[in-house]
């Protein structure tokens, strides 16, 4: 039972979101209690009280990083317009919600450089499928909120269900992706890989460093691209003098030299090191058994020198490798045309026989 | 500089969930449908996560085939909602409760609603189905000589 204490004091920033989150979707929810205006409103103030500690998550999580404002803008967006979804008894309302979800999320796309896809989601969905929606909703329900608008189906027992599937993936998450923290690591880390090393010297091997590091921090491949992305988001300047820098003593110099010198940052600049060293891919690639990891460090070194385009790349890569998937898709696209118009289309012969 | 992978997959997951929610609770079958299509954006958004993290483009491509998939979806399901709410004259889901297993007990409304209060009911506009001449507004003879013309053109 205390183990159990102790766990939630020590994730609080998960459970806590949870918690209030719950409560907010519950009493926000259609039902037939839902009228009172105190409960309207203690349910807003839940909800905002969540978005604000998802905020907290989401920062925390990118702490090292200056915080990035666009990314969490973006977030908060789609996350609060994905709740009001669920939570309007209107239905015309929900797909207006829905089509800012969908604008968030492009805004996402955006973030990670994938901008042919936000066109194509924003087209798709908030252009083609949302007026398609809103169409059949004016059709259908041509007076008021319907009966069914008004109540939900097991309103508490699906939110517990839905929540307590988020949280075990947040946790999952959290135990999986998070890096650890830990800046008296960094310190640890160099003097454990010096003293594998003679003084003054280049360490002798990769594997001796990847062993030392493995025993520390159990690197798994995610883990040290995150690094890697983590060593993207240091000014650009640290960087280059750590990774310049031609010894241990070097290295470890500027990295306390440095405001916050943090562990992903210094294990990243330490593969980096690693990197330069002759054959050391070879090495890499031994211990971690993984064929591709050495050209995904070279791929994403020269990513950040010159950069690439992206959408023609992204063709390249539709046209190229996946042609014969294209081709099946588009038929596939006509074939759900033609079976929609039969499906929708209004039993004529019966008509006439009227 | 780019968000971290960790991010991504939070805000991916909370889509997920509250998709999946909406999806088990809400009875209107189109909000339904949406709250399926915010999962998939969950997804989607851990793909293109993914796909930039390993720096290829399989996420990427992956989720062009997941929107031309939703694309028939969508089709499909509005052309079904069409022919059910052509039956019933209604878009609840509980009205097709009669497909239960034998032997299940059927789930009936039991708390009374509140009238609502002060509101009075919204009007949506009406769609005239295509092909048909709407009819005139105004009854008088000038007006339906008028519209008669206009059909004979």
């Amino acid at each position: 039972m205390s183990k159990f204490f102790s766990w939630l004091v020590t994730y609080w920033y998960l459970v806590l979101p949870l918690i209030t989150g719950f409560v907010a979707i519950v009493t926000l929810l259609p039902h037939p209690g839902k009228g009172a205006q105190g409960k309207i409103k203690a349910g807003l103030a839940a909800g905002v009280l969540t978005i604000l500690l998802i905020g907290l998550l989401l920062m925390r999580s990118s702490g090292y990083v200056s915080v990035d404002l666009f990314f969490d803008a973006f977030a908060i967006v789609t996350i609060a317009s994905a709740a009001a979804v669920i939570v309007q008894c209107n239905p015309v309302y929900s797909a207006l919600y829905f089509a800012i979800t969908v604008l968030g999320v492009c805004g996402l796309f955006l973030i990670k450089s994938a901008s042919f896809l936000a066109a194509a989601t924003i087209i798709v969905y908030a252009g083609a499928i949302i007026v398609t929606f809103l169409f059949v909703i004016m059709l259908a329900q041509q007076t008021g909120l319907a009966d069914y608008d008004r109540r939900s189906r097991e309103r508490i027992f699906s939110c517990l269900a839905g929540f307590v599937l988020l949280a075990a993936i947040l946790f999952i998450i959290e135990k999986n992706f998070a890096v650890k923290d830990d800046p008296t690591l960094v310190v640890s880390t160099l003097k454990e890989a010096q003293s594998l090393t003679a003084p003054g010297r280049y360490p002798r091997t990769g594997v001796e460093i990847l062993e030392t590091l493995q025993v520390k921090g159990k690197p798994t491949e995610m883990v040290m691209m995150q690094q890697f992305d983590a060593l993207s988001a240091w000014p650009e300047a640290e960087a280059t003098r750590v990774q310049a820098s031609k010894s241990w003593t070097e290295a470890r110099t500027h990295l306390q030299a440095n405001q916050a010198p943090r562990a992903h940052s210094a294990l990243s600049a330490l593969y980096a090191i690693a990197d330069r060293m002759e054959d050391a891919h070879n090495r890499f690639s031994s211990v971690l058994s993984i064929s591709t990891t050495p050209s995904l460090f070279h791929n994403r070194l020269s990513e950040k020198r010159q950069g690439t385009d992206h959408v023609n790349e992204l063709g390249r890569s539709l046209f190229g490798d996946y042609l014969y998937a294209v081709e099946l898709a588009g038929t596939l696209l006509l074939v759900a045309t033609i079976a929609a118009i039969l499906i929708a289309q209004e039993p004529v012969r019966k008509k006439v026989a009227a | 500089m780019s968000a971290l992978l960790h991010n991504y997959v939070i805000v991916g997951a909370i889509l997920f969930g509250l998709g999946a929610i909406g999806f088990l609770t809400r009875r209107n079958l189109i909000v339904m449908f949406l709250c399926v299509e915010m999962m998939l954006q969950g997804v989607a958004l851990n793909l293109v996560a993914f796909g930039d993290l390993h720096k290829n483009f399989m996420g990427q491509s992956f989720i062009v085939f997941m929107l031309t998939v939703a694309a028939c979806e969508a089709a499909m399901a509005l052309a079904v909602f069409l022919v059910l709410y052509r039956s019933r004259r209604t878009l609840d889901v509980s009205v097709w409760q009669e497909l239960r297993d034998p032997g299940q007990e059927a789930i009936v409304d039991t708390e009374p609603l509140p009238a609502e209060a002060g509101a009075e009911p919204v009007e949506y506009p009406k769609l005239i189905p295509a092909g048909v001449m709407p009819k005139p507004l105004q009854t008088t003879e000038a007006g339906e000589s008028a519209t008669e013309e206009v059909t004979r053109v």
